[in-house]
């Protein structure tokens, strides 16, 4: 343990501000033990060209063959049953055209980034939310559970999720953890772009959750420097969503769903616990 | 063999093995048993899993692994049958919370050793520190 903390003493004594091949940096943020991506979703969907990311050898077994671009992503339907039956109307369906998720454990690090992409743009997503506040209702008798974040993630940003994440973690991180001053600017700013990039028929992904993680804290203490030093032994989490709507088209429609989701766990549970 | 230098590239999978899964249809089918006829697709899901484990052991800069899962569709249907489905989801969630971690000294072991240059000495620190870390020493 001496020997390892007096290695650790001797990379950060080393450390070079802004230099790219800093040993302490090196350890401290690039070097990764496991990387992972999940996605659900067409990657086509959200990216422009799928040969500058490194997840191409995904698709080498033709893996989305036969799915029409509109279906793909993940749906939840909660199902009205109507006498033991399920029921045409009445359902309530939550559709994400993509959710990826992207954790990076390392020596001193267990950071994680949610990016979501709200649904196919038919129309773009301000127009969209326009008309539907303006009329007041939901589409027809469709039950809409809507989920709407509100950090607008950077167009390439399948490009940065593996080999680049590090750098792509780092800059968010002190974009968004640290500057929660320049966050509102940030924000403000995205906002304007909001008008213009929406107007693009590809989906704009969005950031739903930024998880900052630190593991082997006592280490850490001695090994941390820069300007974020007192920083190191918190974890921070940012979660930013913009709008949870769900649009119910009829009041009976609502009993329905109260009927699923609350008395049968609690009729099972209270048969569970008679036995 | 390959040099350090060689490795720090933006191509890296050559470093890597690769394990795929795909599975083109996964479904779970809930048929009524009064009326056989009526079913519901309660998952319907596409899966591709690529893995990527580093052949070299305590590499100071590359990932170790890399996991890639592409579900390019799920759907899921839940309706006033599904809640035992959702006690087993919790049963099995419980469980998987007392599997013991992987032992990770006994993989490296199979891993080929990783022999630098004497021109890459300067990482040569890096890796000690990563193979001290590693190999349990820092969670004492």
């Amino acid at each position: 343990m001496d020997q390892l903390r007096s290695e650790l003493r001797a990379l950060k004594n080393d450390h070079k501000q802004d230099s790219k091949h800093c040993r302490h940096c090196v350890l401290r943020h690039k070097k990764s033990k496991k990387i992972t991506n999940i996605f659900i979703g067409d990657l086509h969907s959200v990216t422009n060209d799928l040969k500058k990311t490194d997840f191409a050898d995904l698709y080498a077994l033709d893996v989305c063959s036969g799915v029409d671009h509109k279906n793909t992503g993940f749906s939840f339907t909660i199902q009205k049953m109507c006498q033991g039956r399920a029921s045409k109307h009445g359902d309530v369906t939550c559709k994400i055209l993509f959710l990826g998720v992207t954790e990076d454990i390392g020596v001193f690090k267990h950071n994680t980034i949610i990016h979501l992409a709200p649904r196919f743009p038919d129309r773009p997503v301000e127009e969209y939310l326009q008309t539907r506040d303006s009329n007041g209702d939901a589409n027809g008798t469709e039950n809409l559970l809507e989920i709407y974040p509100s950090l607008l993630a950077d167009e390439d940003f399948v490009e940065h999720l593996e080999g680049k994440f590090w750098k792509y973690f780092r800059n968010h991180e002190k974009k968004y953890l640290f500057n929660p001053q320049d966050d509102q600017a940030v924000s403000s700013a995205l906002s304007k772009e909001v008008s213009t990039i929406s107007r693009f028929r590809k989906a704009r992904a969005y950031i739903l959750m930024i998880h900052k993680q630190n593991i082997l804290k006592d280490l850490l203490k001695d090994f941390e420097s820069g300007k974020f030093t007192r920083e190191k032994g918190l974890n921070r989490l940012l979660v930013r969503i913009r709008e949870i709507s769900l649009n119910i088209a009829a009041t009976k429609d609502l009993a329905g769903i109260l009927n699923v989701i609350s008395f049968k766990p609690v009729f099972l549970r209270s048969q569970m616990f008679l036995r | 063999m390959y040099s350090l230098d060689d490795l720090i590239t933006d191509d890296h999978n050559y470093a890597y093995n690769r394990t795929s899964v795909f599975a083109k249809d996964i479904s779970i089918v809930e048929k009524q048993c009064s009326d056989p006829t009526i079913q519901t697709k309660v998952l319907e899901a596409r899966l591709a899993v690529n893995v990527y484990d580093l052949i070299y052991e305590n590499h100071p800069v590359l990932p170790d692994q890399k996991i890639q899962v592409l579900i390019p569709y799920v759907r899921v249907t839940l309706n006033h049958h599904l809640f035992l489905l959702i006690e087993m989801v919790e049963i099995f969630s419980a469980l998987s919370r007392e599997v013991p971690k992987k032992d990770i000294e006994s993989k490296a072991n199979i891993r080929p050793q990783f022999i630098a240059s004497d021109r890459q000495g300067k990482q040569n620190v890096l890796r000690k520190v990563v193979k001290l870390l590693y190999s349990g020493s820092a969670e004492e």
